[in-house]
């Protein structure tokens, strides 16, 4: 499987990620297991698979936030040692600060960063505009919806203009029309801004209608069992189509794949909750 | 517009009929009713039980003869001191073993035992190191209301949500400034709840040291008049006690909606 990109700048370079985490009195878990992959810069890149496949495990390592086990990720070539302002991070839960008023959610990276009053004002409003929430600045995240909330989680992110953006399963806790509504928000901001977005989700139509490419993984542990070229499915005004024949034969192939996964991820989870009992 | 959009909350809920407003003081009136009763008809007996009526007006007089306010007054500002003394030390302790493994590993188990062990039976060492006076009354509370403060401080600040650390360390938060500005505040109200805990055991707590050691303070005044078997001032003392306690866990309810507006728990955001 020719995970390793061609022409364009590579973003992100993982090599031989492998993730491995202690359980007590039994053998350690494999999460992610060997995982090469090229992110190219402005790519859009989706990773989907079954639940427990370490799809997210692999975006944590990505963010610096876990530590690999094995291999190495390389972030313009540097070796991600930890977080860093260059890699913002959307996480499905939104991860708000609930005692912050969205504005100053959104002010909260620009403050830690210290960036002149004037431009924090002028990049926030900026912000609160391009994510439709012009009247709630002052509002605690407890009085949004979760639409609404995921919003101002990835408004706080491009606050700080990183280079690449980190999306765990984003739109995963939304209702589905929400879901739609905000995965054409995504392709209209980035549209307007350019960046490499690394996006793990479950849903392959949503990987489909979104990704330039689409890596599926296998069921635990996580290695890349295809990548698919999601590109041809877009329609040249993609924002506006959710169901065409393209993407509808994408989603199949990227199921033809997935199945089986899906299906041994199922067993595995079955055989360790009744391990559980013992 | 926005606060249209945002009353949701707000509207669902519906306007408490006036009637059942002040319902939680029905039981309360009911209680005195019949002991008022009771006592009047010596159902009971007065001088074991005497009637509410009698006990306001032993209040007025102890009041108007300057013997309730100086002792209220006193099992007060005690009390305050020792909640203050044990947020000050309760939780700068249960963030340090949150955070610094040495402290951890060092009172862990002396908090574990120290939980269960009835501080009070200490009174006799706290009096000979600090004396009969407010200090070892204060110390003792203090030493007391410590113990499940630093513990839920501790479980508080350990337990912050990762994906909060995350975001903040992927906004530019480094290590140090983390405690201030993701756990701590997110400690906040559990924290709160901890101190709100602590409240009625430091009331009980000052009064019962009061008892053991006389002078000034409602335990005093109630145990002096026990022992001259007048009971209406017993039961002034003791009411005075339940009525400084009310106001301060009030006080302490007020300050908590206060500070946690954003949290979801607050709901009247008018």
């Amino acid at each position: 499987m020719n995970a390793i990109a061609g022409s364009n700048a590579v973003k992100i370079r993982a090599r031989g990620v492998t993730k491995r985490f202690a359980v007590r009195r039994r053998a350690d878990v494999i999460a992610v297991d060997g995982v090469d992959l090229d992110v190219e810069e402005n790519e859009l890149l989706a990773i989907v698979g079954p639940s427990g496949c370490g799809k997210s495990t692999f975006l944590y390592m990505v963010g610096g936030f876990l530590e690999v086990s094995e291999g190495e990720i390389l972030v313009d070539g540097r070796r991600v040692t930890g977080p860093g302002t260059d890699r913002g991070i959307v996480f499905q839960h939104f991860a708000l600060f609930p005692w912050l008023t969205v504005r100053e959610n959104i002010l909260y990276g620009l403050r830690e960063r210290k960036v002149a009053e004037a431009e924090r004002e002028a990049t926030t409003a900026e912000l609160i505009a391009l994510i439709g929430l012009r009247g709630f600045e002052d509002v605690y995240p407890k009085q949004l919806s979760g639409g609404m909330k995921q919003r101002v989680a990835i408004a706080r992110t491009l606050a700080i203009d990183p280079e690449i953006l980190l999306m765990d399963e984003p739109f995963g806790a939304l209702d589905a029309q929400t879901r739609t509504v905000m995965q054409d928000e995504l392709l209209r901001i980035w549209n307007q801004r350019k960046k490499t977005v690394l996006f793990v989700t479950h849903d392959v139509h949503e990987a489909v209608r979104l990704a330039d490419r689409v890596v599926v993984m296998t069921a635990r542990p996580g290695r890349i069992k295809a990548i698919i070229d999601a590109r041809e499915a877009h329609a040249p005004d993609a924002a506006n189509v959710r169901e065409s024949p393209e993407i509808a034969r994408k989603v199949n192939e990227i199921w033809e794949h997935l199945r089986d996964e899906v299906a041994l991820a199922q067993r595995q989870e079955a055989v360790s909750s009744s391990g559980r009992g013992g | 517009m926005a606060a249209n959009a945002l009353s949701d909350r707000t509207t669902r809920q519906r306007e408490t009929p006036s009637w059942l407003a002040y319902r939680a003081v029905y039981s309360v009136v009911l209680v005195l009713l019949a002991w008022e009763i009771a006592s009047r008809t010596a159902l009971i007996n007065p001088f074991f039980m005497p009637a509410p009526s009698l006990l306001v007006v032993q209040a007025v007089k102890l009041t108007l003869q300057g013997e309730l306010l100086p002792h209220m007054g006193a099992t007060l500002l005690r009390a305050l001191g020792a909640i203050l003394l044990a947020i000050a030390i309760g939780v700068s302790l249960g963030i340090a073993m949150a955070r610094i493994a040495a402290v951890r590993w060092f009172f862990d188990p002396l908090i574990s035992l120290g939980l269960p062990t009835p501080k009070i039976a200490l009174w006799p060492i706290f009096v000979l190191w600090f004396g009969f006076h407010d200090q070892s009354k204060i110390y003792l509370t203090t030493f007391a209301c410590a113990f499940p403060l630093v513990s839920a401080t501790y479980l508080a600040t350990r337990d912050v949500d990762r994906y909060l650390l995350w975001s903040a360390r992927a906004l530019g938060t480094g290590e140090r400034r983390m405690l201030w500005k993701v756990i701590f505040r997110a400690a906040v109200p559990d924290i709160l709840t901890g101190i709100q805990t602590i409240i009625p055991f430091a009331f009980i707590l000052i009064v019962l040291t009061e008892m053991l050691s006389g002078g000034i303070g409602l335990g005093s005044m109630i145990m002096l008049a026990g022992r001259l078997a007048d009971i209406p001032t017993v039961l002034v003392g003791v009411i005075g006690a339940s009525i400084l306690g009310f106001a301060v866990i009030r006080l302490g309810e007020y300050l908590r909606a206060r500070v946690l507006v954003w949290h979801e728990e607050t709901t009247d955001h008018a």
